[in-house]
């Protein structure tokens, strides 16, 4: 039996209620996204420059340390809105994203990167989430690279929070065209599996994903990937957390669980052991990293070694001033050439909103100095590892940034 | 959230650009009822409709984490007295007498518009909660600081007992947003308990505090109904009009509220003028 309820409000109580704070409709819509932008100057009659690592074998990517480093513009913006209708709870998103690879405004470019429907609650089976469309999936990133080390994007359509052994099991299908247009001549398909929140111990999470690609079309190839992902809460009481992830791909499929190169042989491998840990205790927050990672192109025939081990810390002064370094070592080391490195050091004095480390926005000014090898210049192609095509193994840039999540 | 395939951005015309500016400013500072999905699925499709609502439902997804949802009541506790047909009109002015107390001073636990939202959601779950059911609430918002600041979370246990609404908050201002953009894990809340405070610290004129973060809100039986309804009914069906002469239960509310509000003076949570002054108005309607 249900009892029906009026509950007890006084004459002043209903004036303060009536008075603004009650009544508006519901359906807010969610607004949410980031951008960060800002100057930026080198040396004289040349574009700002950065540092990383690039050319042939394994790519560079996760060994971008991003502070002070950043040439580039990009904001995203996303709108959703969510509600439920018969006891079906759905959610719209749409995003778009602007990018400009340099500093002026007029070589900028847009995009849709998101735009998908969910719901749960079907009568069918009311615990499974169902989703369509284009949208980012299954990211765990590691922030001062970057990088998205587990990065399941794409255009597809999928079903997940299946209760499966004590954790959550996500289905998904994803379509690639590969081109423009209708113009396409290289489609792919791209199956994960991702089995997230199985408690293995306290405070740790393990989640395991497993990836098929195949390229459909004369000459495509097929792949597959594993990857294991530890998350651990408050590690070593820091007030933080660690991640440790244990990837593997073969073929055209990626080690971040995505599309690799859907021509890649069989014999196309990879493997990567990248470790991360957050802390704040105190004034001091930060963030520090990892990497080891092999791979060999079975069409080129080349093997490449790569580490990188980094962080950045930040210490506030006070509730609105931070003191934030970053530093980073990268090596590449391609089977049959030189060994090639790049070390950066940043200092950025910040303005935040507040003295944590992931406090957001941040206005920065910072200067950015880096010395690396002539290996790392011809690595990267004539015009050297800033592109700047002065020969030089050091640089110095600086600027101000402002960064902000919403 | 900030690398981006540079192959698959196309170039797009100024005017498209300014057109999707205008959208997302738009779309962010429309009341919230002009949602946009609203005008591709009409208008109120996607509301909350109490008619409707399965019986089975135990989730109410609100936002993107917004959430209430019915759970397992706590081990050891003793069973509620629900399914509890709770007045929305009602509920919301109670809630909205909730104040926390931290550094900043005092301040309303809830926003106006995040209450809107919560209200029908609430009295659904609480309508058909059985008696070994809590309500776990989560309500993230930016609460009046602008669409370009991340937003704290509220994390609240409800359920009825002793014809008073029990409402533990663990926090009332968890600061998880920029953790979890930063890192992209998802976040760990932890809703109010029986057996453990939390770390939020609440008032209100209208209920008395069993614990700093534990409020008792009370409510007066109106009408006891035979079977779970299957509309929720009109707001001022079934319960006696607030501010009408008060019988014995009422007398016994007024008594209680003196002595939470007597409590908050002396805890130097209120001032002696805010003390006088809502004295004054309780006794008045005796």
């Amino acid at each position: 039996m249900s009892r029906t309820y009026g509950l007890t409000v006084s004459k002043l109580a209903l004036a303060m209620a009536m008075a603004g704070v009650i009544a508006l409709p519901a359906q807010a819509v969610d607004f949410d996204g980031y951008f960060r932008a800002g100057p930026g100057a080198t040396s004289k009659g040349a574009a700002r420059a950065c540092y990383n690592l690039s050319g042939a074998g394994v790519s560079g990517a996760g060994t971008h340390y991003r502070l002070g480093n950043e040439c580039d513009f990009y904001g995203e913006f996303g709108l959703a809105q969510t509600g439920t209708v018969d006891g079906v709870t759905y959610k719209a998103k749409v995003m778009f994203n602007e990018y400009n690879p340099g500093t002026d405004i007029g070589t900028s470019s847009s995009s849709f990167n998101q735009m998908y429907v969910e719901g749960k609650g079907f009568d069918i089976a009311p615990n499974t989430n169902f989703w369509v469309g284009k949208r980012f999936y299954g990211r765990a990133d590691v922030h001062i690279l970057d990088y998205k080390f587990t990065q399941l994007d794409g255009v597809g359509a999928g079903a997940d929070s299946i209760s499966v052994g004590g954790g959550k099991l996500g289905l998904a299908y994803f379509r690639t065209d590969n081109g423009n247009l209708g113009s396409s001549t290289t489609p792919g398909t791209r199956l994960n599996a991702d089995l997230t929140e199985l408690g293995v111990n306290a405070g740790g999470k393990l989640r395991l994903t497993g990836t098929y690609t195949k390229g459909d079309f004369s000459g495509g190839t097929s792949g597959y990937a594993l990857s294991l992902q530890h998350d651990q809460e408050n590690f070593l009481g820091l007030g933080g957390g660690n991640t440790l992830w244990v990837q593997y791909a073969q073929g055209s499929a990626g080690m971040n669980q995505n599309f690799g190169n859907l021509t890649a042989p069989s014999g196309t491998k990879g493997f990567r052991v990248v470790e991360s840990m957050t802390w704040q205790k105190g004034a001091l927050g930060g963030q520090g990293v990892a990497l080891w990672e092999t791979n060999k192109d079975a069409t080129t025939g080349l093997k490449t070694d790569m580490i990188s081990v980094g962080g950045r810390a930040s210490y506030a002064i006070g509730k609105n001033f931070k003191l934030v370094g970053e530093a980073g070592y990268s090596q590449k080391k391609p089977e049959g050439s030189p060994t090639q490195k790049l070390a950066k050091f940043t200092f950025a004095p910040t303005l935040s909103t507040g003295p944590g480390f992931w406090n957001r926005p941040e206005l920065r000014l910072y200067v950015t100095t880096a010395k690396w090898n002539s290996a790392a210049n011809a690595g990267a192609g004539p015009a050297g590892l800033t592109g700047l095509s002065n020969g030089k193994t050091s640089g110095t840039s600086y600027g101000a940034q402002a960064e902000i999540w919403f | 959230m900030n690398s981006i395939d540079v192959r698959n951005l196309k170039r797009t015309p100024v005017g498209l650009k300014l057109l999707l500016c205008c959208g997302v400013l738009l779309g962010g500072t429309l009341p919230a009822h002009a949602g946009w999905v609203d005008s591709l699925l009409g208008k109120g499709r996607l509301q909350a409709d109490a008619s409707k609502a399965s019986s089975a439902q135990r989730v109410w997804r609100i936002k993107e984490f917004t959430t209430i949802e019915m759970v397992p009541r706590e081990a050891g506790a003793v069973e509620n007295q629900q399914p509890a047909q709770l007045q929305s009109d009602v509920l919301r002015e109670q809630l909205a007498l909730v104040q926390s107390v931290g550094r900043s001073g005092r301040q309303p636990l809830f926003a106006a518009d995040e209450l809107a939202e919560l209200i029908e959601p609430l009295v659904q779950a609480l309508g058909r909660a059985g008696p070994g059911d809590d309500v776990l609430l989560l309500s993230t918002s930016r609460r009046d600081t602008g669409v370009l600041v991340g937003p704290t979370a509220i994390t609240a246990r409800l359920f009825v007992q002793g014809d008073n609404l029990q409402f533990i908050v663990h926090d009332a201002r968890f600061d998880f947003y920029d953790r979890y953009r930063g890192t992209s894990a998802a976040p760990r809340f932890r809703f109010g308990s029986r057996t453990s405070a939390g770390e939020a610290t609440l008032q209100s004129v209208g209920a008395s505090n069993r614990r700093a973060d534990w409020l008792s809100i009370p409510l007066r039986t109106a009408a006891p109904v035979a079977t779970l309804p299957t509309a929720i009914p009109a707001a001022s069906a079934g319960a006696p009009p607030v501010g009408k002469a008060l019988d014995a239960a009422g007398a016994d509310d007024i008594e209680r509220r003196l002595e939470t509000l007597k409590r908050l003076r002396e805890k130097g949570l209120i001032s002696e003028d805010e003390y006088q002054h809502k004295r004054k108005e309780i006794l008045q309607l005796l």
